[in-house]
């Protein structure tokens, strides 16, 4: 079923590299360039995590401090999360739908140089007189308008987000129009890769909420540099709308491809069929909606948006995330579970995230908010959506897909210690912030004061955060392991379900010689069952009657 | 406790207790399961890649799960929307239902600036500046609604009385109200503090809380008013 | 997958119409957001109806340069040319000047494309099989000789 392998052999030279309109090259360089930006933001955590070790200011000023969160936060949630995955899908989508190439190459090419180009515009902030931007993430006016932040790194902020979403816009465009064309004969749309819904339902969003982003970016130019525009007495109140109304969905933008990746690693080292393949689409489909109907949660406080409504809408998101919960534990009822890296990452992804989706539950709650809102209760609950959701859910894709890029292997020992310390790490960092949190711990401060007793548990996070630093750490390792001696992995190492593992690895050009028929949403599984149908169905005529006597025997699997 | 107003932390503590049971619940019932089926059908032996029998789905089941926590969600919006309905709760942030301050309560004029607050006793003519080498004490009475009427002067900021388990933003150009009731005498810390970040000193824009016996509040008031 | 975007559509449509019905939802800011996301993916559905782009796309020819060197000049052109927004009026001129020329470059390479698609076609007609056994030969997917920005490209 495999191709021979048809890469070129020879180096691709840097004018190859950087333009080439192949949708794994720009795929591959997306997810680098965002893992690159993944690495600076950790460190900036770290230098904060290093400082609020203990009580009083040791080693950074308010000033810096505030620029390390405001840019950590960018780093993180604009920067990372939302090009990686646009990154992975780049690259996986085409090759799940059995397509020859991206709709739109030089769109997405654009795409990824406006990404770049946004990126590096927000961090080179921290080269001007000013320094960056220190607003929080979020840049709630008037904080950020010329009179209360002025300076060229805040401009740079401005320009520079609304340069790199607008590329993240541009390659999600070119994915969706690839999931709506370039389907391969028999791929219906119920027969697509749960993959390839996740980015269905996480692209819909994007079509939405990003051109908000870009004119609320636009307008927040033109109101420091120009002319005032928020004015009006319910001017902090819109931006705010504006703002969250791109970044709630954001914040599952960037977690529904995971759980599409999740579910396949799950069904993959389940030896199964993904459970439940049809409600998990409609539920995905919901809270896809859902997503995009509580963005004013994040207001609660203001008395400026109907809390009951964006209440009940907050609540409900548990319904589709369930039904996705009780389709990963159908996935592995009764399955022939194979513990592999991808898999260990992948249930670490259900167990942390489940931490952060039922403190979700909690502060979607005004009464319960009124406390948590911008305390670091509030911090804790959306690392466990964004770490062990999003980072844990990327691992498990990485572990997974890895052999299929690079047609060599990672270790699987270096992975076990690098899921186990992240595991750890997780728990250590992030717990201690819901009891610092609860004790009244706000968020966005360099310090607190040394009567509150909160040296201790800050302690313990800072120590976390050091052993997640190690665990990536661990990862570089074994990245250029196995870029030296990684053993090949050859078409299929995983016993895959989707047609990105019916080609070799890494995919020739034009991704595919031939294409298995497509008859499910996992045409690989389907053959693999056919050849052992035939097999059995060859040892009976062999076996005689014994076997028919039982039919019920047929469907247990061969010991 | 002063009628018309509810105690807010109680009412917190009240519904945390539900929400906190049943996230823990539904947290250790998923780990256990994870854990069982890892073990219960771990591949043995050799991991050939031999599929696993069994259905691929039984939407009756999903859709009858989907109901049940469905329930559930049910059951945690009606209880926060009883606490929010709650007419001692209503009227603790008057500007989100409408409601209105309790007329015997206390009026206090909240004024936040970067970085630091402001209080001012309209009914007794009382201001109570912070300044960056005093931190300002806000002083109230016991078991009394208080009503704080707050604005800033320059950015958003917000208001956080964590031992009340409650907060409310503080924006420029808008009043925003929030009703609190110290049911004890006490003195706390830092009692309140600024939660919306405001810029360079945000993180030590806070103030002290004294709460007084009313008899003790009535002398306050005279010694410090006209 | 018009339906999907109809569908989603609606259901933004129903969750907005339980708001304001049932929960008091009558902020204007929220009425627009939510108005302008039910308005942008019947927008979407209409355009992939009319033009008929709502299928996926099977056979059909496709002759696409490798390299696409003009794209990425755009791409930083932009980047200078939103930065001279900032940085002064000679950055957002260099940005502006150099977009030019990637758009230039961009026009040669649809044509050249368009010439490599025509040869394809005429190839197909000739009774040609697809030049490799790399493509997807079920769908009848062809790549044809072409030049990448009118220079010839190097078979590999």
């Amino acid at each position: 079923m495999s191709a021979a392998p048809s890469v070129s052999l020879r180096r691709p030279t840097l004018v190859e590299l950087l333009s080439a309109t192949d949708h794994k090259r720009i795929g591959l360089a997306t997810t680098v360039t965002a893992l690159g930006f993944f690495f600076a933001g950790g460190v900036l955590a770290l230098l904060m995590r290093t400082e609020l070790a203990h009580s009083g200011m040791q080693f950074l000023d308010h000033d810096a401090y505030n620029q390390l969160f405001t840019m950590h936060g960018t780093t993180m949630i604009l920067l990372f999360a939302p090009p990686v995955v646009m990154g992975v899908a780049t690259y996986f989508v085409p090759l799940q739908l059995g397509a020859a190439e991206i709709v739109w190459p030089r769109l997405a090419l654009l795409g990824y140089w406006l990404y770049l180009g946004g990126a590096l515009t927000v961090w080179s902030g921290f080269l001007t007189e000013g320094g960056a931007a220190r607003w929080a993430w979020f840049a709630f006016l008037p904080l950020s308008d010329s009179a209360s932040s002025p300076g060229t790194g805040g401009d740079l902020w401005v320009l520079g987000v609304a340069l790199s979403q607008l590329g993240v816009l541009l390659l999600g465009c070119s994915v969706m129009a690839t999931i709506v064309r370039r389907r391969a004969p028999g791929m219906t749309l119920l027969r697509m890769p749960l993959f390839c819904w996740s980015m269905v339902a996480t692209l819909l969003m994007v079509l939405v909420a990003w051109p908000v982003v870009l004119a609320t970016m636009a307008l927040l130019f033109i109101d420091r540099n120009v002319t005032d525009v928020f004015t009006v007495g319910g001017g902090s109140i819109t931006y705010q709308n504006l703002f969250w109304f791109f970044a709630h969905p954001l914040v599952y933008v960037i977690f529904f491809p995971l759980v599409g990746a999740v579910g396949e690693v799950i069904a993959t080292f389940s030896r199964r069929r993904f459970f439940g393949y049809r409600v998990t689409v409609l539920s995905l489909l919901l809270f896809a909606a859902l997503s995009t109907s509580v963005w004013a949660h994040h207001m609660f406080t203001t008395q400026g948006v109907n809390n009951r409504f964006f209440s009940l809408t907050s609540t409900m998101i548990a319904i589709p995330a369930g039904i996705e919960y009780f389709a990963f534990l159908g996935t592995m009822w009764r399955g022939r579970i194979v513990l592999r890296t991808p898999m260990l990452f992948a249930l670490g992804f259900v167990l942390l995230f489940l931490i952060g989706g039922l403190s979700g539950v909690f502060v979607a709650s005004p009464p319960l908010d009124y406390h948590a809102h911008d305390s670091y209760v509030v911090v804790a609950h959306f690392h466990y959506t964004l770490f062990g959701g999003t980072v844990f859910g990327l691992f498990a894709a990485i572990f997974h897909w890895f052999p299929k890029v690079t047609g060599r292997r990672l270790s699987e020992a270096l992975g076990i210690w690098q899921c186990a310390l992240m595991f750890v790490g997780a728990l250590l960092t992030f717990v201690p912030m819901f009891v610092l949190g609860f004790d009244g711990m706000p968020r966005q401060v360099a310090d607190y004061p040394a009567f509150r007793d909160w040296d201790g548990l800050n302690l313990l996070s800072t120590i976390g955060a050091y052993m997640l630093l190690v665990a990536f750490l661990l990862f570089v390792v074994n990245v250029l392991r196995s870029r030296r001696i990684g053993e090949p992995a050859g078409p299929d190492p995983w016993g895959g379900q989707t047609l990105e593992w019916a080609t070799a690895s890494p995919p020739p050009r034009h991704n595919f010689d031939r294409l298995p028929p497509v008859r499910s949403y996992a045409p690989l599984l389907d053959l693999r069952e056919e050849r052992s149908r035939a097999e059995r169905e060859l040892g009976e005529a062999a076996g005689g009657a014994d076997a028919r006597r039982a039919p019920a025997a047929r469907e247990e699997p061969a010991p | 406790m002063s009628d018309g107003v509810g105690d807010i932390r109680r009412e917190f503590t009240d519904l945390f207790d539900v929400y906190w049971a049943i996230g823990v619940a539904i947290w250790l019932l998923i780990a256990v399961l994870v854990v069982v089926f890892v073990v219960r059908y771990r591949a043995r032996g050799d991991d050939d890649a031999a599929p696993a029998p069994g259905r691929s789905g039984n939407t009756p089941l999903e859709l009858t799960y989907a109901g049940i926590v469905a329930c559930i969600v049910a059951v945690l919006v009606w209880l926060t929307f009883s606490t929010m309905d709650d007419p001692g709760y209503r009227v603790t942030a008057q500007g989100l239902d409408r409601g209105e301050p309790p007329a015997d309560a206390e009026l206090v004029d909240v004024t936040g600036a970067r970085w630091n607050w402001r209080f001012d006793y309209p009914r007794h003519g009382i201001s109570e500046i912070g300044t960056d080498l005093r931190v300002p004490t806000l002083t109230l009475p016991e078991d009394r609604p208080v009503t704080l009427r707050m604005t800033s002067l320059d950015v958003i900021h917000a208001i956080w009385i964590p031992e009340r388990r409650f907060k409310q933003d503080v924006f420029p150009g808008r009043t925003t109200t929030m009703t609190v009731v110290f049911p004890d005498q006490g003195f706390w810390r830092s009692g309140g503090q600024c939660n919306q970040f405001c810029g360079l000193r945000h993180a030590e824009m806070d103030f002290d809380i004294r709460v007084l016996s009313q008899a003790d509040y009535d002398a306050w008031t005279r010694e410090r008013g006209r | 997958m018009t339906r999907v975007f109809l569908g989603w559509g609606a259901l933004m449509a129903a969750i907005m119409l339980v708001g304001l019905l049932f929960v008091g939802l009558d902020d204007a800011d929220s009425l627009a957001l939510f108005g302008g996301t039910v308005a942008v993916m019947a927008a979407i559905a209409v355009v992939l109806a009319l033009a008929g782009w709502g299928r996926a796309l099977h056979g059909g020819v496709r002759a696409l340069p490798d390299l696409s060197p003009p794209t990425v000049l755009l791409g930083v052109a932009i980047v200078l040319a939103a930065l001279g927004a900032e940085l002064g009026l000679w950055l957002a001129l260099i940005g502006g000047g150099l977009a030019l020329l990637a758009i230039g470059g961009l026009v040669r390479e649809g044509r050249a494309q368009r010439r490599a698609l025509a040869r394809a076609r005429a190839g197909a007609r000739a009774g040609r099989e697809g030049n490799s056994g790399r493509l997807h030969p079920a769908e009848g997917y062809e790549r044809p000789e072409f030049g990448s920005g009118g220079r010839r490209e190097e078979a590999r």
